[in-house]
């Protein structure tokens, strides 16, 4: 592993380790205003979907396996809205990819 | 002296904190397993893989860094990408300062370093019931879950090799699948999901629009920007500007 790797992941770490520790060692309950815990809360929304768009886009563009990534992604969120359960959407995504092997 | 834990004896809380990790275990060792495997697949050395599992400890923005890496992002680029997909834990942290009052500073050091999503939600439900976090039943929690996270990454990058090309485009699928699944699991606990719902449709319509100017991870991070600010503002504008019930 290069020094410049590992520097970035010991940056990433620290950054984390803060956002987590911080509030907890400080006894911060603070009370943000409402609009900074509000941008806040839709943080996950926003960035997990970018991420997620991020990914088919790529994916798309670069691979023949299209219809499977797109099934896969449907079915995934369809799983999830059942279920659940994180556990069971990784399973069934990978499920699909798993029979458009053993059937194509 | 801790936070008082009533007449608990600490091996027993630990124990009982270890029991209260085990519905969580089993999407560990999936998701940890296919972060090892993913990591190892893609060209990351194993000393790379397990400096983040143990350093990072935060499965979206284990993947993330892969994602970014990968593609050759800025240093710049890679840290607000993790961030802001872990500037969640600012919110969570906050909420649970309110158990620690009256312990030592390297008990809630410990607390914070271990905090996940997983973790958060198990905690939420004990302190809802028992009123307190005592710090063994916590401890037991926590070290559980980072275990089982470092030993399911280690086995997945030592399996790595043997997994067939076929099954590793599905093994990629998985860093997908459990975005997916995050998602849509924040959907649910959100209080206000039809602007949840617009968030996402504002992040994916930036995110597609960026990518016509810039590359998909400077995208991305716009789009996050872009989109939370927008929903922000109308959520703000709409909830202030309606009658109060």
């Amino acid at each position: 592993m290069s020094s410049h790797l590992l520097t970035v992941i010991m940056i990433c770490s620290l950054v984390s380790f803060l956002l987590r520790a911080v509030p907890i060692l400080t006894l911060a309950n603070r009370n943000f205003p409402p609009l900074v815990q509000n941008w806040l809360s839709f943080i996950p929304s926003t960035i997990i979907a970018a991420i997620i768009a991020s990914e088919v886009s790529h994916h798309l563009q670069n691979r023949t396996d299209a219809l499977t990534m797109v099934s896969a992604t449907i079915i995934s969120f369809i799983v999830c809205f059942i279920s659940r359960s994180l556990f069971l959407t990784v399973i069934a995504g990978m499920g699909i990819y798993l029979a458009a092997w053993y059937f194509l | 002296m801790s936070a008082p834990e009533g007449t608990v004896l600490p091996l027993t809380a630990f124990k009982n904190g270890v029991i209260a990790c085990a519905p969580t275990i089993l999407g560990y060792w999936c998701i940890g397993f296919a972060c090892g495997a993913i990591g190892i697949i893609s060209g990351f050395s194993l000393s790379a893989e397990m400096a983040l599992t143990v350093f990072l400890y935060a499965g979206g923005a284990h993947f993330l860094f892969y994602s970014l890496w990968l593609a050759g992002a800025e240093t710049l680029a890679i840290v607000t990408g993790v961030f802001l997909i872990n500037v969640r834990y600012v919110l969570m942290s906050s909420y649970l300062a309110r158990f620690f009052k009256g312990t030592l500073l390297w008990e809630r050091f410990i607390h914070g370093a271990l905090l996940t999503d997983e973790t958060f939600g198990v905690a939420v439900q004990q302190a809802r019931e028992k009123g307190v976090l005592g710090f063994w039943w916590f401890f037991g929690l926590n070290l559980s879950a980072y275990l089982n996270w470092v030993i399911a990454n280690f086995v997945g990058c030592l399996f790595a090799r043997l997994i067939p090309v076929q099954f590793s485009q599905g093994l990629m699928f998985s860093l997908t699948a459990m975005f997916i699944g995050l998602l849509t699991l924040n959907y649910f606990g959100s209080s206000y999901k039809k602007y949840e719902i617009l968030a996402v449709i504002l992040s994916c319509a930036l995110f597609s629009l960026g990518l016509l100017f810039v590359n998909a991870n400077v995208s991305l991070l716009l789009a996050t920007l872009g989109a939370t600010s927008l929903v922000t503002a109308f959520f703000t504008k709409r909830v202030q500007g309606s009658a109060v019930l």
